[in-house]
């Protein structure tokens, strides 16, 4: 039990990764700093570890799908992140993708869902 | 706040230098983001606790690869090295014997001597070893970084199905790792006599205790003004030795390569065959004695066949480029 437990496990964090990307393109329309995405993902009932977000920013980054700025006029300095304009098309071909993947998928496992119930 | 640091400092000690500032200004503001108003050490504890171990966050924001050589090389790296440092323990100690019984010390001792040959045979094994170890390990590094592996051979064209290699190898195309390895042993045998005994090779008479050298064929310190670029050149003819063994076929790139190092070969040869100043009178004059005329009837004929030498060794290296290419263009 506790084995498939841990393969569950396993499984579904592969899963939520092909979508993280996806995730954090959507929310960057406007310019966010590392936590304040963390709190919008969350609010949103989309559970993203901080440690996955924060190496996760910098990459896009250095693919420039994201550009940031460091914003010193508060109290505390933060660094924002917004879509690039390659992240913007970026996204709206993967947001694309993800519809078609996503209705595969659900046709697949409609045709199963019907077998069992015959 | 101290343990903030101590977590900062532990994610970012082994980034880049020029990311690591940044990263921490970043990692800090955003743990600092995360605390509420005035915290305690419980709640600091709770988010470090929340962000994970420093090192795994570290591997995520590191932006090259944290290993020297990785999987897909690190079988072939294995079988080289163990090829290589085996070569090279009985090169050096086949040299270091033969330099040692043919240019005994005095010592009449012959437990005395055998312990001197058997030291020195150690420690050159020893430095051997290290410097095969040392240049394997590099050439795989190299390989690794520039995205070489046993399936991904450098240079190549996108993917397509024409690409896929054939199978079996066509034999004409086909490097046998014993050809590679019968090469490696006599590059080896031949850079170790360079650089350690040049004087090794030579005239050579029979005295009334054996063999002994008598004339150096090359003035050695002259030598060593090209030993630089011959230790530069036996490299790179190692890193070709060691993608030969890996990829066990020819291939276009190959072909270049090999070229590549057989034209910088033969330019080497010419320097060193022009200047006159590489080669002992002495051992010139042997040859006078030997033929019973005098040096300067002989010199000229010496300078021929040092020619001969060079052009029979370029012939060898313009057929061993153009093989390499008629070798990647065969199909059984």
């Amino acid at each position: 039990m506790n084995n498939i437990d841990e393969l569950m496990n396993s499984l579904i964090i592969e899963l939520r990764r092909g979508t993280l990307v996806l995730s954090v393109l959507s929310q960057l329309s406007e310019p966010e700093y590392g936590y304040s995405l963390v709190q919008k993902l969350e609010n949103k009932n989309s559970l993203i570890e901080a440690g996955t977000l924060y190496p996760l920013l910098r990459r896009l980054e250095k693919q420039q799908l994201l550009v940031s700025n460091w914003d010193t006029t508060e109290s505390r300095p933060r660094k924002f992140y917004v879509l690039s304009a390659q992240g913007k098309e970026v996204y709206t071909r993967l947001k694309g993708e993800w519809y078609s993947v996503s209705k595969q998928l659900e046709k697949l496992l409609m045709e199963d869902d019907n077998y069992e119930i015959d | 706040m101290k343990l903030i640091d101590r977590y900062i400092y532990a994610v970012t000690e082994h980034l880049p230098i020029d990311t690591r500032e940044d990263v921490s200004k970043e990692l800090r503001a955003n743990i600092e983001d995360m605390l509420p108003e005035s915290p305690n050490e419980h709640d600091i504890r709770a988010v470090l606790e929340k962000l994970g171990s420093p090192t795994k966050l570290a591997e995520d924001f590191a932006p090259t690869k944290r290993y020297l050589i990785g999987p897909s090389l690190y079988a072939s790296y294995f079988s080289v090295l163990k090829l290589v440092i085996g070569i090279v323990v009985i090169v050096l100690a086949s040299i270091t014997l033969i330099d040692k019984l043919l240019n005994p010390s005095d010592s009449i001792n012959y437990i005395k001597m055998s312990v001197e040959i058997i030291t020195d045979m150690i420690v050159a094994v020893i430095q051997g070893a290290t410097q095969a170890f040392l240049w394997v390990t590099i050439t795989f590094i190299i390989l690794e970084r520039t995205g070489v592996n046993a399936e991904n051979l450098p240079f190549q064209e996108t993917w397509s199905i024409d690409n896929l290699p054939t199978l079996p190898i066509p034999k004409k195309k086909m490097i046998s790792r014993v050809e590679t390895a019968v090469s490696m042993f006599f590059a080896i045998l031949f850079i170790s006599l360079f650089y350690f005994e040049p004087q090794l090779i030579g005239w050579y008479e029979k005295g009334k205790d054996g063999l002994r050298l008598i004339e150096s064929f090359f003035v050695v310190e002259r030598l060593h003004f090209y030993m630089p670029i011959i230790i530069l050149l036996a490299i790179f003819q190692f890193g070709i030795f060691i993608y030969k063994f890996i990829s066990r076929r020819w291939s276009r790139p190959l072909a270049i390569v090999n070229t590549i190092n057989n034209i910088a070969i033969s330019i080497l040869i010419c320097i060193m065959a022009s200047d006159s100043s590489l080669f002992n009178n002495g051992f010139v004059s042997r040859f006078s004695n030997l033929l019973d005329s005098s040096i300067s009837q002989l010199k000229p004929i010496w300078n021929r066949s040092i020619w001969v030498f060079v052009i029979v060794f370029v012939s060898i290296c313009i057929w061993d480029s153009i093989s390499g290419f008629i070798k990647c263009n065969a199909h059984d």
